[in-house]
């Protein structure tokens, strides 16, 4: 997947309310969300959510649990192995 | 215990089940891919029903791929059922070809478990060796399937046209635990096509589900390997419950605890056959069903 398309769902799911960055792992996009952000409980949002994946090419959209008290930029480089 | 059909529809299944008897009677005696799943639990204590149990050898292939918790319903199954059953070690992970992992796996795999389980048929004399697969198997193009039949093995189920949910509700009515079960096929699947199985990588897959199941989640789950991050499906309707920040952390740390550094919930939950539009390969293919059937486990 595209950068381009990493960086557009990226923000889109901002502009829906959803404070994350986004990787991708083929046609996986994975929302990696800012501290306390907690919009995707919301029913409609996470189907929205779901739809702005996949108008931006991706197949599956996953969220990250984060660790509790976690740094933003506290992870690993998302990787095949 | 064995519960008798009571309604009209129970009785057409009763028909289709008497169909079943006649059809293995004609056989004498068999040989059962037994994996302990849905169908070919049926099909073993059917053929046990119909020919006796010195008639029928219901044989396990154990191998990696092979989950645990699938082991031991197969042999809780044959315990109380007295189905007789055979374990064998089957090692499809040596073969290059499957362990490389494309979109045919599915056919390494079974020409290594129908390549144990014929000889023993054919030293034991039993008079055919048998697969669980099921009418609604027939849609799909399966590789799997190819290898059951370049080694003779016969599908009953779905020559009869039975479907799953006939075979589901036939379960419950005999009262087998496995009618409800939810489908399991083998843990590669959850290995995007391209990515090489290894052991090591099973055992991780199936310790975080096996984790998964410790927090009471039950129906459709599986925790998708993708290197150092696993995503996990859960049923549809319990994606909600687990975003929430407690159970999230609980859920964190399970598939964590098994080895992962990062998981991710995937945010439309169980999808059948997930991986298969990851790994380059769009999941209305025909080329790719195996995560939709769980004989495509090692054992069938």
């Amino acid at each position: 997947m595209s950068t381009r398309s990493v960086e557009a769902l990226e923000r889109a799911l901002r502009d829906l309310g959803v404070r994350c960055s986004v990787e991708a792992f083929d046609a996986l996009a994975v929302a990696v969300p800012e501290p306390g952000e907690q919009r995707l409980q919301d029913p409609d949002v996470r189907r929205r959510a779901i739809e702005l994946a996949r108008a931006h090419g991706f197949s599956h959209l996953a969220v990250e649990l984060r660790e509790p008290g976690h740094a933003p930029t506290d992870r690993a480089p998302l990787s095949r192995d | 215990m064995r519960h008798e059909p009571n309604k009209p529809a129970d009785n057409q299944l009763r028909e289709k089940e008497d169909s079943l008897v006649r059809w293995l009677r004609a056989h004498g005696s068999a040989l059962v891919g037994f994996s302990g799943g849905v169908d070919s639990a049926y099909l073993a204590c059917v053929a046990v029903d119909a020919l006796g149990s010195a008639n029928v050898l219901a044989v396990i292939g154990k191998s990696a791929s092979y989950p645990e918790a699938q082991w031991a319903a197969a042999r809780d199954v044959a315990r109380r059922f007295a189905v007789p059953v055979l374990e064998v070690n089957t090692d499809e992970l040596a073969d290059p070809r499957y362990a490389a992992n494309p979109t045919n796996r599915c056919y390494f795999c079974k020409s290594e478990l129908w390549s144990r389980l014929a000889p023993i048929a054919q030293d034991r004399g039993l008079g055919c060796v048998l697969d669980g697969a099921n009418a609604d198997d027939l849609s799909d193009y399966r590789p799997g399937a190819r290898a059951a039949s370049e080694w003779g093995v016969l599908s009953p189920l779905a020559e009869l046209g039975f479907t799953k949910a006939e075979i589901r509700e036939l379960s419950r009515l005999r009262g087998l635990p496995t009618w409800r079960q939810p489908s399991a096929p083998c843990l590669s699947s959850r290995i995007p096509y391209g990515m090489a199985v290894t052991p090591a990588r099973l055992r991780r897959v199936e310790a975080a589900e096996a984790a998964l199941r410790s927090l009471g989640i039950e129906g459709d789950l599986r925790v998708r390997y993708h290197g150092d991050l696993a995503r996990v499906e859960l049923p549809a309707g319990d994606v909600a419950q687990w975003l929430a920040p407690d159970a999230a952390e609980q859920l964190r740390a399970a598939v964590a605890g098994a080895g992962f550094a990062r998981v991710a919930l995937d945010l439309r939950g169980f999808r059948s056959g997930s991986l298969n539009v990851l790994g380059g390969v769009r999941a209305d293919s025909p080329d790719v069903a195996d995560d939709r059937r769980p004989n495509e486990a090692p054992a069938a």
